[in-house]
Formats: C-alpha cells, sequence, structure tokens
C-alpha cells in the first residue's frame, strides 16, 4: 500500500532538496497531555458512581449513555489535535539546510530556516536529571544569517542530530 | 413575546443541536486528518490519521447508537412531572 512507503518529502521542499533527518520533539512533551486526558476519561465512571444509587437514575441511563458517548467523542478529537500538533512540530535536516517546523493549531505554521553554509557553531544544553536520562535536550545554531541564532527544544538525542547537522 | 416562544416552539432544538454538534465534529475531524495527510513527514503521520479515522467513525456510530435507545417520553413525563412539583 502506498501509505507504507510515504516519502519523507514536506512543504516548501526546494529543487534538488534531499532530506537527511526528519526529527519531532521528546515524547516527554506528550506525556502531560496524555495523562491529563487518561484522567479525564476517568470522570464519567466518577460521576457514574455517584448517581448510579439514586431512585431516577433508570430513567436518565440511556441519556447518561449518550452524553458519556458524546464527551469521550471531544475527548478523542482533542488528544488528537494535541498528537497532530506534537506529529507536526519536526526538526528537518535536509543536504541544504535545517528547517524547523512550528505547527500552531489548523493553518497556523511558522517555519524557521538555516542554510547549512551559513552554520558557525552548533551548542548542545541538557540539564537536569530526567533529561539526562531520557536523552532530550535543546540545540542552539550560531548563523551568519540575518537571524543571528536558532533554537531547537526537547529534541530527542541531541549530540546525534549536532553529529547529522555537522556531518 | 408570544412570537417568540411561537418562533421557539416551532423549532426543533434537538435537532439544530445535533446538526450543529455534527458540523463541528465534521470540520474538526477532516482539519485534522488533512493535516496529518498534508502535512505529515513520513509514513507514522499517514498511520495516526488511518487510526482517528477510524476510530472516530466508530465512537460517532456509538454515540448515534445510544441517542437512538434514550427514552425519551420517560424522561419528558417525569420532568413534567417533577416540574409540576415546584
Amino acid at each position: 500500500m502506498a501509505i507504507f512507503k510515504s516519502s519523507n518529502s514536506f512543504r516548501n521542499q526546494q529543487p534538488g532538496e534531499t532530506t537527511v533527518f526528519v526529527s519531532r520533539r521528546h515524547w516527554i512533551v506528550l506525556l502531560g497531555p496524555v495523562v491529563f486526558f487518561i484522567l479525564l476519561m476517568a470522570l464519567p465512571s466518577v460521576v457514574n458512581h455517584f448517581i448510579s444509587s439514586q431512585s431516577w437514575y433508570s430513567l436518565f441511563s440511556g441519556l447518561f449513555e449518550f452524553l458519556t458517548r458524546v464527551y469521550f467523542l471531544i475527548l478523542w478529537i482533542l488528544l488528537f489535535y494535541n498528537i497532530m500538533l506534537f506529529s507536526l512540530n519536526t526538526v528537518v535536516v535536509t543536504n541544504k539546510r535545517v528547517i524547523e517546523n512550528q505547527q500552531k493549531g489548523f493553518f497556523k505554521y511558522t517555519l524557521n530556516e538555516v542554510y547549512l553554509d551559513k552554520i558557525q557553531d552548533i551548542s548542545v544544553n541538557i540539564s537536569g536529571v530526567f533529561s539526562t536520562l531520557l536523552s532530550y535536550g535543546d540545540i542552539e545554531i550560531q548563523s551568519a544569517g540575518t537571524q543571528n541564532k536558532f533554537y531547537f527544544r526537547t529534541l530527542p538525542h541531541p549530540q546525534k542530530i549536532k553529529k547529522i547537522i555537522t556531518g | 413575546m408570544a412570537s417568540i416562544f411561537q418562533f421557539f416552539n416551532s423549532i426543533n432544538i434537538s435537532l439544530l443541536a445535533s446538526l450543529l454538534f455534527l458540523g463541528v465534529f465534521i470540520w474538526y475531524a477532516f482539519a485534522i486528518i488533512y493535516h496529518f495527510i498534508r502535512f505529515g513527514i513520513g509514513v507514522i503521520p499517514k498511520l495516526l490519521a488511518l487510526v482517528f479515522f477510524i476510530s472516530s467513525l466508530i465512537l460517532f456510530t456509538s454515540a448515534t447508537k445510544a441517542y437512538s435507545q434514550i427514552n425519551w417520553p420517560n424522561i419528558f413525563s417525569f420532568l413534567h412531572s417533577f416540574l409540576k412539583l415546584y
């Protein structure tokens, strides 16, 4: 199936430009929203526990069931909205430049790019116990272009990414 | 004032609310799938779009089925007798 053979092409790709490496932010970024949604998913069970003993519950059980399913549907959409933002926030290293795609909502994104020949210095910042254990950190690129510094935050294996950029 | 009540009585509010919810749901589902497929890099976003499409279809069907099983006459008769008390 074609879906399993998707190439690493991206928007605003230049002619002759090939993707060398694609990275998303570390999964720790997604952990907070996922835990929050799991907790919210337990809410109907808690409400059901308190109202199921009421005498009028049998009349409203169908309505409660319907509202619970609509609630789950809304939660599912919000969860995938967050996953979508996570999935589309990427750092792409090509044979010409380093590109950061920042998806900020539906049809709203910013694109930062720095050409490889303009890069002067790359520094990696890993600070804290979690970031050391889980191997994530920030990358700062010093450039000779109009925009001096580029920050790529919470990337997995920043040392590896630095090696790929420097070749 | 009476004409306002007549106007609101003439429209099926639950149908309008359902249509509004359906519209919002379709817009969000379309936008999420579109972004995954159009702007996603690599295979993973396309697979996520497929997972989201199938799962949201199942959840929507399940919610529609639950709606059809609500015993509205019982609920309305209970609410009517409840409101009569006050």
